[in-house]
């Protein structure tokens, strides 16, 4: 096993294209746990969890998050997404908080990763590099299946992006214990009242992070119907209705965090809560 | 909100609140536990617990993890130099398992070697054959 | 391979294996046992450090990755005999008992004071959320915290 402080983003590139056996480092929040219990000793392990081109965020209309940036920095106000702050608070502990990062999550996969349903919910893109260039490829069409994605061995994930969608926007999350704790059930709702469009995000809910077209479409007809820049009250038969076809877009399994139907039910709360939070947010 | 001297001298013994003498080493890590303990040339220790929660153990095989470069010795219970049992109110436990488990992490062999990582690598590479008993019905 | 890293202010050179933690060079070769290895997952937090500057668990840091870099531990907040006003609150408060988790609770402690000097209670809560103590019931750890973050507590003593 061999071990290497990558010196820039192009060291990594090169790596990445000349080598198939490398593995990278970032947060070592996943990685290191199977170091640490002997299950994994990768070849070659890249560390690029000090790279600078990595750590950037830009917002103006478009945000732009690099694949370096930690959960810690994502708790910022102007982090660019609501709801990616609301998520990124429900991760783990200061400690994880403060190594973990986006880059890794995206690129990890797993369903159950807390900023993914905000990036499905948001329509983000992920930006790709390798040394043949670089593409953006949705987040929906990214992660293909448990902690598997269309990521090819030669190339960095070096960041999401996504169209800034406003204030409307919230994440929530089920699970047995208020930190530390891997979700049974999660859900992002984004509202982008300017561009009137809505995204919901399930996480913990089917082999990949789904979406809820029927729900979006609902709750979508709604705004158009009294207006997307007013803030009304939804009627409770609106939200339950919401919340039920949530749940209904659910592919849940029974797994040792829970049973499917319990996050069906989950889900149908969580969803009439999350239309009820963000219906008066401007 | 009044707050308590730094330096207290004990009036008494009765009704005082004697300091923890144990704490200030704690608090600056310097108190040693036993997993602090370390010396030139010691060996690491790593046990084989059992998966099962109630089984019966037909074969334990040892032979592969004895041979592996830094292992310096592997235990079962035909090892020990006594069958006596252990126990705080009542003698029952074995030290280690000898035919049958009846806890999902009841020690079944003991590794000594060089390094952690050989002493973890040896309980996986020991092998047992159980047979387990049919679980009580769920209550 | 040979490290070269910043630990408590003085530079220091290290073994270590490629596959092991900053947690175990700290411990193992470096002589500094404060920290502790309990879960190995970076779940119990017994292990807390800064690493240039940022409170992590140093189980979950490869010893590699930290070539170069600033590590404080436990050991780096005392000053000879005088403890410092997060350590003597916990003695005071009778927030140790078996003393395990202590360390771990002591350096996140110091993390949240130095960055939010006067935290509210769901902030001291949400601060130590990846420490755990099996001992205490956290009530006097939580004591310890408001007591080190009370105004003057400290001043006689020697402030960081």
């Amino acid at each position: 096993m061999s071990v290497v402080v990558a010196r820039d983003l192009d060291d990594v590139l090169d790596h990445l294209s000349s080598a198939t056996d490398v593995t990278l480092l970032a947060g070592g929040t996943d990685l290191m746990v199977d170091l640490n219990f002997g299950r994994k000793r990768p070849q070659r392990v890249l560390a690029i969890d000090r790279l600078p081109e990595l750590a950037h965020l830009e917002r103006n209309g478009r945000v732009r998050m690099g694949a370096g940036v930690t959960y810690t920095r994502m708790l910022a106000d102007d982090v660019g997404s609501p709801a990616l702050r609301e998520a990124a608070r429900t991760v783990g502990s200061p400690q994880i908080r403060n190594a973990g990062t986006l880059g890794g999550n995206i690129a990890t996969s797993s369903p159950a990763g807390d900023t993914l349903p905000v990036l499905a919910a948001l329509d983000a893109a992920v930006v790709l590099r390798s040394k043949s260039g670089e593409r953006r490829v949705r987040f929906t069409e990214f992660m293909t299946a448990p902690k598997k994605n269309v990521r090819r061995a030669d190339e960095l994930v070096i960041g999401a992006e996504w169209d800034d969608a406003g204030r409307a926007q919230t994440f929530m999350k089920v699970g047995t214990r208020n930190a530390m704790v891997i979700a049974v059930a999660g859900l992002a709702l984004v509202v982008d009242r300017a561009r009137r469009r809505v995204g919901v995000g399930l996480g913990s809910c089917g082999p990949t992070i789904l979406r809820a077209p029927q729900a979006e479409a609902f709750a979508a007809a709604i705004f158009e119907a009294h207006g997307w820049v007013r803030r009304l009250t939804p009627s409770d038969a609106e939200l339950a209705e919401f919340g039920r076809l949530v749940a209904a877009a659910a592919r849940p399994i029974d797994d040792v965090r829970g049973t499917a139907a319990y996050r069906r039910h989950v889900l149908a709360v969580m969803g009439a809560r999350a239309l009820a939070r963000v219906w008066s947010i401007e | 909100m009044t707050l308590a001297p730094t330096k207290r001298k004990l009036r008494g013994i009765v009704g005082e609140s004697a300091p923890r003498a144990d704490a200030p080493p704690k608090v600056k890590g310097e108190f040693t536990y036993g997993s602090d303990l370390s010396r030139e040339g010691m060996l690491y220790g790593a046990t084989l617990r059992s998966p099962h929660a109630h089984a019966r153990i037909l074969r334990i095989d040892v032979a592969r993890a004895r041979q592996m470069p830094g292992v310096r010795a592997v235990m079962t219970s035909d090892d020990l130099p006594t069958r006596e049992k252990f126990g705080l109110m009542r003698a029952d436990q074995p030290v280690l398992a000898t035919r049958v488990v009846r806890y999902v992490g009841e020690p079944v062999a003991l590794v000594a070697a060089d390094d952690p990582e050989q002493a973890r690598l040896a309980t996986r590479r020991s092998r047992s054959n159980t047979s387990c008993f049919p679980r009580s019905p769920t209550w | 391979m040979r490290l070269k890293l910043q630990v408590n202010g003085g530079e220091r050179e290290a073994e270590a294996r490629e596959h092991e933690s900053l947690l175990t060079v700290l411990r193992e070769r470096l002589g500094l046992w404060g920290s502790k290895n309990a879960c190995e997952q970076g779940e119990c937090g017994s292990c807390s450090v800064l690493l240039d500057g940022q409170l992590v668990c140093a189980c979950l840091v490869l010893a590699g990755a930290a070539e170069g870099r600033d590590v404080r531990t436990v050991e780096d907040l005392a000053e000879g005999e005088h403890m410092h006003p997060v350590q003597r609150a916990f003695v005071e408060a009778g927030a140790v008992q078996c003393g395990f988790c202590t360390p771990g609770f002591i350096v996140a402690t110091a993390a949240l004071l130095r960055d939010n000097p006067e935290p509210s209670e769901a902030e001291i809560r949400e601060a130590l959320s990846g420490n755990i103590c099996r001992c205490t019931g956290y009530g006097k750890i939580l004591e310890a915290v408001r007591r080190s973050a009370a105004k003057g507590y400290g001043d006689d003593a020697r402030s960081d």
